[in-house]
């Protein structure tokens, strides 16, 4: 069983523009606020603490693509272990990544209602998403990699003018001292922060089902490191703008832009910005439902993914509905009870996965 | 059926085949044998017939052989039709049979008359500067054009005849050192497989070889211009002619096609890439403007300018329809003109822009149904859609599913259903070749005709997407 074929698979540059364009937005909405919250001043450290841990995670599944020849990591555990094993470690990981959509569903939901709809916020008009996430989890990988070609453009113009329009009002002395006492806030930040990361996790899905090219792992390596780069700025330049009040701005996109001089004189163009990238921001939420779903069908042994496709949204519609607006509980919850999942299946596992021995047990694997 | 050494019997056979009444059957004399002729007048020139024809065979003496008529008669096509069947279908063709006492077989000269309009510029292709031929109806003019424009042994022309009743040429033209051998494999078979009563137009035949039925999208080319479908050919393409249409198929279909015009060729290169960038972003003008306006308008205040906002207001002041109605209502209205003056007789079109443009949207606004900024709008809008006429279609289609979005959901809806488009053209394919490609997948190397155009002397490679057998187009540049 497996998610491709040699004419479906992703590309590397989709792979590398996933880690520049898709992983990077769905940090921009909540979290410098939340990471403010926790670590004030020192909030770009504990982003970066976020990052390296995330990068280590990044640099093992590398070596382990190395180690199998760029094999499935389904087909991986499937011989190395048993089937079995593999398919309950995917359906475990399909938790994870079900797990992992929750926050940034319920952030977009509360975004896109308090950013977009001041006239009428209702959650009627998020619940359309889920037609477009069910439509986008039938498509074959290689189709998500074409769309992520295209918004790619949409994330970098985006960015590109908020940074533009926010750097003006930056004031970088607010970030100072770098090191504050107590320190051990740079553990717990990072830590309360961790649903919006351990995007490495996403190398298990892709693995074996993008075409093998040279300098994999530095193309990958680097598009990781850009993508983090730009968020750590963006953080630093929030923080820089507010200050000690960043914690209480919590929608740092159109916060960062509305207080510019051009808008001013002209009119809310930075909504420009905030379209651009509420683009992007779909398929960034739709990436771990997407995740999800075929993380199912390989557990469930499928064929066609219209069945995981059909449980997992199913399940997310509900959950919305059910906890529309209720997004610091449901996070509070998540961080408080479900934190070790994510440090379990984000972190620890993809590390274990290396200890799988090289080499074959019955048939060679098959990229 | 066999046909017999007796002439009558033979126009028996003939008659009870095709029993039209328009199958003319002339009786001769070759030396002092008893000849018939038999032809349909309407597909023959009689006087070529007689010329060509009759005359060498009434000089004929002699031992009389089926071979010495056909060589006495002065046409390279002539040839022996053994059997009654195939003398029909030759007769329908437009072929003229003869036959003659004492041989059992008749012999067929292809005299099929062509009537058909001149050569001219085709109305939905004009260019200021270049070529202004246009292909006509005729499938022989239409390939002379195209013989003219590429003399190589290399351009291939394989004919299926397609339609139970109508027998129709079409024809697959490709440059076989250049198109990739699976696409023209695939053109041809599924041609063949097409099992139709008849083909009316090049149109027919894009129905069948299309991979997607319930597509919004178009994804065949076509082309009314000789001189764009050698650009095409040249690039990798496959042509389809089919006889009785001006307008020729071309696949594999990319997005971007539709943008290039052949003019950005034979133009300056800085012109012809302005005029790309306001192609496209007309298309998207066309189709998100009234949308994006009904979603501000119902949703998103705060995105209108204040001194624009305060002319809305005063403008809609009275207005008893909500913005999506009001916008919806004009565009239906424009619809309709639109179709109108496509129908309405020439004559009659100059009143109906009067009537239409002038008195209707005046008198709309002056009686309070719509607003003059919706009217401004929908106008903008509906102008921007003609950049890329071979667009209108699908796009129109899209401009109403926009407006129906904005007016329910407003702007996250607007983006949503992009994300969805997205998805769905990402996935399209025709002949393996992606719709959206340049963009998605990005192929780096055709972007050198996309969205912008880089030099002609930098094209040095013919589009990956098609994956060309030839891939270089220019050999050695001019230093």
């Amino acid at each position: 069983m497996t998610l491709s074929n040699e004419r479906n698979k992703l590309k590397l540059r989709q792979v590398c523009f996933i880690f520049i364009a898709l992983t990077p937005v769905t940090k921009i909405s909540l979290l410098p606020s939340v990471a403010a919250s926790f670590l004030e001043e020192q909030l770009w450290l504990g982003l970066l603490i976020n990052f390296v841990l995330d990068f280590i995670v990044l640099f093992a599944i590398l070596l382990l693509l190395k180690k199998h020849d760029n094999a499935p990591i389904f087909d991986v555990v499937e011989q190395k272990l048993s089937p079995t094993c593999a398919k309950i470690l995917f359906f475990l990981y399909s938790i994870f990544f079900f797990l992992k959509a929750i926050i940034p569903l319920l952030e977009q939901q509360d975004y896109v209602q308090n950013t977009l709809y001041e006239v009428t916020p209702t959650v009627l008009v998020f619940l359309p998403f889920f037609a477009v996430s069910f439509y986008s989890c039938l498509k074959e990988l290689k189709i998500f990699g074409r769309c992520v070609d295209i918004s790619i453009w949409f994330t970098l113009l985006g960015l590109g003018l908020v940074l533009f329009l926010a750097l003006p009002i930056c004031r970088i002395e607010r970030l100072m001292p770098i090191i504050q006492k107590p320190t051990y806030k740079l553990i717990k930040g990072p830590f309360s922060t961790i649903i919006w990361f351990s995007d490495s996790v996403y190398m298990l899905i892709f693995a074996g089902h993008f075409l093998n090219q040279k300098q994999r792992a530095l193309k990958i390596s680097l598009s990781y490191l850009s993508g983090a780069v730009l968020i750590i700025v963006l953080a630093i330049i929030f923080y820089g703008a507010f200050g000690p009040i960043a914690k209480t701005r919590f929608w740092a996109i159109p916060e960062l832009t509305i207080f510019s001089i051009a808008i001013a004189n002209a009119t809310r163009f930075d909504y420009i910005a905030i379209f651009l990238l509420l683009f992007s921001q779909v398929f960034a939420i739709i990436l771990p439902i997407f995740s999800s779903v075929k993380c199912l069908q390989l557990a469930l042994n499928l064929k066609r993914s219209i069945i995981p496709a059909s449980i997992i949204n199913g399940l997310l519609f509900l959950f919305v509905i059910v906890f529309s607006n209720r997004l610091f509980k449901v996070f509070g919850v998540i961080v408080n009870v479900f934190g070790w999942i994510f440090i379990c299946f984000g972190y620890v596992v993809p590390i274990l996965l290396l200890l799988l021995p090289r080499g074959t047990k019955n048939a060679p694997l098959k990229a | 059926m066999e046909f017999t050494t007796v002439v009558e019997k033979n126009q028996q056979i003939i008659k009870d085949l095709l029993p039209a009444k328009d199958v003319v059957f002339s009786p001769f004399k070759i030396g002092n044998k008893s000849a018939l002729v038999v032809y349909i007048d309407s597909l023959c020139e009689k006087e070529i017939v007689g010329e060509l024809v009759l005359a060498p065979l009434l000089k004929l003496t002699g031992r009389i052989t089926l071979q010495k008529l056909i060589d006495s008669v002065c046409c390279p096509t002539a040839s022996v039709v053994p059997t009654a069947e195939e003398a029909v279908s030759d007769i329908i063709n437009g072929s003229v049979i003869v036959f003659c006492n004492g041989l059992k077989a008749g012999f067929k000269v292809d005299m099929l008359k062509y009537t058909s309009r001149a050569v001219s510029e085709p109305p939905t292709a004009a260019v200021v500067k270049g070529p202004r031929e246009g292909f006509t109806e005729n499938l022989k003019t239409n390939l002379g054009l195209l013989r003219r424009r590429i003399k190589s042994e290399n351009l291939m022309i394989e004919k299926i005849v397609v339609g139970r009743y109508t027998k129709t040429d079409v024809n697959v033209i490709y440059i076989n050192t250049i198109a990739d051998d699976k696409v023209v494999k695939k053109v041809i078979n599924r041609i063949k497989k097409m099992d139709i009563d008849g083909v009316i137009d090049s149109s027919y035949v894009a129905k069948f070889i299309v991979e997607h039925k319930f597509s919004i999208l178009k994804q065949v080319g076509n082309t009314e211009k000789p001189d764009v479908l050698t650009a095409k050919l040249l690039e990798g393409r496959v042509g389809i002619m089919v006889d009785g249409s001006p307008i020729v198929i071309t696949v594999p279909y990319m997005l971007v096609e539709d943008f290039q015009s052949g003019e950005d060729y034979f133009q300056n290169n800085y012109r012809s890439n302005m005029q790309r960038v306001i192609r496209f972003t007309s298309i998207v003008v066309a189709i998100c403007l009234p949308a994006v306006f009904v979603s501000a308008q119902l949703f998103h205040l705060q995105i209108i300018p204040l001194n624009f906002l305060l002319t809305i207001v005063n403008s809609i002041k009275g207005i008893p329809l909500s913005p999506s109605f009001e916008m919806f209502f004009t565009l239906l209205i424009f619809e309709i003109l639109n179709e109108a003056s496509i129908r309405m007789p020439k004559y009659v079109g100059m009143a109906l822009s009067i009537v239409g443009a002038l008195v209707l949207g005046d008198t709309a606004v002056r009686a309070g149904i719509v607003s003059t900024p919706t009217i401004m709008i929908m106008a903008l809008s509906g102008i921007s859609l003609y950049t890329v006429p071979e667009l209108v279609d699908s796009m129109s289609f899209l401009r109403l599913v926009y407006l129906i979005v904005a007016g329910s959901i407003g702007g996250y809806g607007l983006i949503l259903l992009s994300c969805l488009l997205i998805v769905y053209l990402a996935s399209l394919e025709n002949f393996d070749v992606p719709v959206l490609a340049p963009f998605a997948p990005l192929t780096t190397e055709d972007f050198k005709d996309s969205v912008l155009m880089t030099f002609l002397r930098d094209m040095k490679k013919r589009p990956k997407t098609l994956k060309p057998k030839d891939v270089v187009r220019i050999k050695d540049d001019i230093k």
